[in-house]
């Protein structure tokens, strides 16, 4: 059963605070993710995306319910580096050049991807890091630091970062909400490149329902106060998806979709936060 | 441009465009430092003081020695400068490095061990901002005339902004940072040496640019209080000022003052070296 179930989240509770002052971030998230899928997740602003996504992370643990990556505890299949991050800032280090940035992550906990390669199931060899970046077109920023770059490019060097990892899920808290919106297309499609020789599960936090229809196989809408999924919506649109398609009637169609339930959610009353 | 340059132009805006051709030609033709944009001013105001120094020192001979007294007693000795220079600068940087070893070991402990910050922070802010040299004199009563006073008394005045700035600087990591690295299970050694103690360098370098010259501060004071056993500049001008030799104390001064200034100059480069990358630094247009 874990075989194809890459994330599985069960009764998933997340409180901030405590007394009067707490604030319910999760109430009873259930949600379980297929091996291979990309799934947005979009909501409002404070419905606990981040949250989640963390909880995936292992970056926090849930106060009730469980969480459940690759089988196993999001903490071990952190140990096993099977996790991509790309948090919404680039996160570089500004005195690493931009290819020592994204080889750091193979240089820490050095154990995990000795057991990985060693492995017979998913031996891979380690990616050449500098074919990664040329497939983005970073080839003239691979020895520039991040100063040099623009905001584009910078969050491209994140993506190749956690790429590099060669992840079975990668986490993604709105990596391109800071961009324009050309630089968020092109990056879009990059994304969309680079997944594709992948077996990657991606979770990707959006604010942009256009961005969640044309990049996700599935669709998690939340809504806030407290915290929670109110709908998951399948994108049933043909891969690869290239921009001629976004005018279609079927693209409209699930932006739509996805809009109604944002605003039934926005509409309907506050569930009580005492549970 | 060079026909500008050439033809005296009269209106005033030709001649507004010559003067600032001529002055990008400047530009190209010398290095920055040799421009007189650059030194004229501080050479001016070196010039004025110089005046007004000998000014102050004719009408009040008691008060500060002519400048060329101060040249000639330089003059006279030069070598007891210099060997006297040699020892408080000793007693400075043996004091800033045991400082820093202890200062260093103990930022990592308190930015690593929450217990640790909150029992010795408190501590280390009030400390930092006590005057320390204070204690010079108990600590010659307790150790005597030899080099441990001095040590001691450099040591302590450079130990907290060492401490202090080194214990934010490892802090200072985004949180983003930390949790792209904790994804992948980076040690905790593994973290503070990638991530934390580069993040560090720039605090670092603040605090090195405040204590390179507060340890010859240091050095002196506490040589000051245990004169005439031990040597150093600071005993020296004790020495002189009980024998009323103003131009011997003075020119003690001038030599303190220079070794601070070159400390400070030496920290000021290898910051630029080692923190190009900083944003500090990324800009150099001024
Ligand atoms: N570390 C924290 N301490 C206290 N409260 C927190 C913390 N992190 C999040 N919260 C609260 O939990 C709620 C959900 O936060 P979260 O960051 O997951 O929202 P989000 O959906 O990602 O919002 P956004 O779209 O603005 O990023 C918010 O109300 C927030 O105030
Ligand atoms: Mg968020």
């Amino acid at each position: 059963m874990a075989a194809n179930t890459a994330i599985r989240i069960a009764e998933a509770r997340k409180v901030y605070g405590s007394g009067s002052s707490a604030m319910v971030a999760l109430h009873d998230v259930d949600l379980e993710i297929p091996t291979g899928r990309f799934v947005s997740i979009i909501g409002p602003s404070g419905c606990g995306k981040s949250t989640l996504l963390r909880l995936i992370a292992d970056l926090e643990t849930p106060d009730a319910g469980s969480v459940e990556v690759l089988g196993g505890s999001a903490a071990d299949a952190c140990d096993g580096k099977h996790v991509g991050f790309v948090p919404q800032s680039p996160a570089l280090l500004p005195w690493l050049n931009v290819l020592h940035n994204v080889t750091l992550p193979h240089k820490v906990n050095r154990g995990a991807s000795r057991k990985r390669r060693a492995g017979a199931a998913d031996a891979r060899p380690m990616p050449d890091m500098e074919q990664l970046l040329r497939a983005v077109g970073l080839d003239d920023a691979m020895h520039k630091l991040p100063s040099e770059l623009s905001g584009g490019m910078q969050q491209r060097v994140a993506i190749v970062r956690a790429m590099g990892l060669q992840p079975d899920v990668l986490l993604m808290d709105e990596p391109f909400s800071a961009l324009d919106e050309f630089t968020r297309e092109a990056l879009q499609e990059q994304l969309l490149d680079l997944w594709d020789d992948t077996t990657a599960t991606v979770v990707f936090v959006t604010h942009s329902v256009s961005e969640a229809v044309r990049l996700s196989d599935q669709v998690v809408v939340m809504a806030p106060r407290p915290g929670r999924i109110i709908d998951v919506i399948d994108v049933d649109l043909p891969r690869p998806r290239r921009w001629d398609r976004f005018t279609s009637d079927a693209f409209h169609h699930y932006e739509n979709l996805i809009r109604e339930c944002l605003q039934s959610a926005w509409h309907s009353p506050d569930l009580p936060s005492a549970a | 441009m060079t026909t500008l340059e050439s033809s005296a132009a009269p209106s005033a805006a030709a001649m507004t465009a010559a003067s600032a051709s001529a002055r990008e030609g400047a530009a190209r033709r010398f290095p920055k430092f040799l421009r007189p944009s650059r030194w004229a001013p501080i050479v001016v105001m070196v010039v004025v003081l110089a005046v007004l120094w000998q000014l102050v020192a004719e009408a009040m001979p008691y008060l500060l020695p002519p400048l060329d007294a101060v040249g000639k007693a330089l003059a006279s000795n030069p070598l007891y400068y210099l060997e006297n220079a040699w020892i408080t600068l000793q007693e400075a940087l043996i004091g800033l490095a045991i400082a820093f070893v202890c200062s260093s070991v103990l930022a990592v402990a308190v930015s690593e061990v929450p217990v640790i910050r909150r029992a010795v922070m408190p501590v280390a802010v009030v400390l930092n901002v006590t005057p320390l040299v204070a204690i010079a004199p108990a600590l010659v009563v307790a150790f005597g005339f030899g080099p441990e006073p001095k040590l001691i008394v450099t040591a302590l005045i450079c130990f907290f902004p060492i401490l202090i700035n080194l214990t934010v600087g490892l802090r200072s990591v985004p949180t983003p940072v930390l949790q792209l690295y904790r994804t992948v299970h980076a040690s905790r050694a593994e973290l503070l040496w990638h991530v934390r103690a580069p993040s560090a360098l720039p605090y670092l370098f603040a605090a090195l640019k405040i204590v390179f010259p507060l340890s010859i501060v240091g050095a002196v004071v506490a040589e000051m209080f245990a004169p005439g056993a031990a040597d150093g500049l600071g005993t020296a001008i004790s020495l002189a000022s009980s024998n009323n030799q103003l131009a011997v104390v003075y020119t003690s001064i001038f030599i303190l003052a220079l070794m601070g200034a070159s400390l400070l100059a030496i920290v000021t480069a290898v910051e630029r070296r080692v923190l190009h990358w900083h944003e500090t630094h990324r800009s150099e247009s001024e």
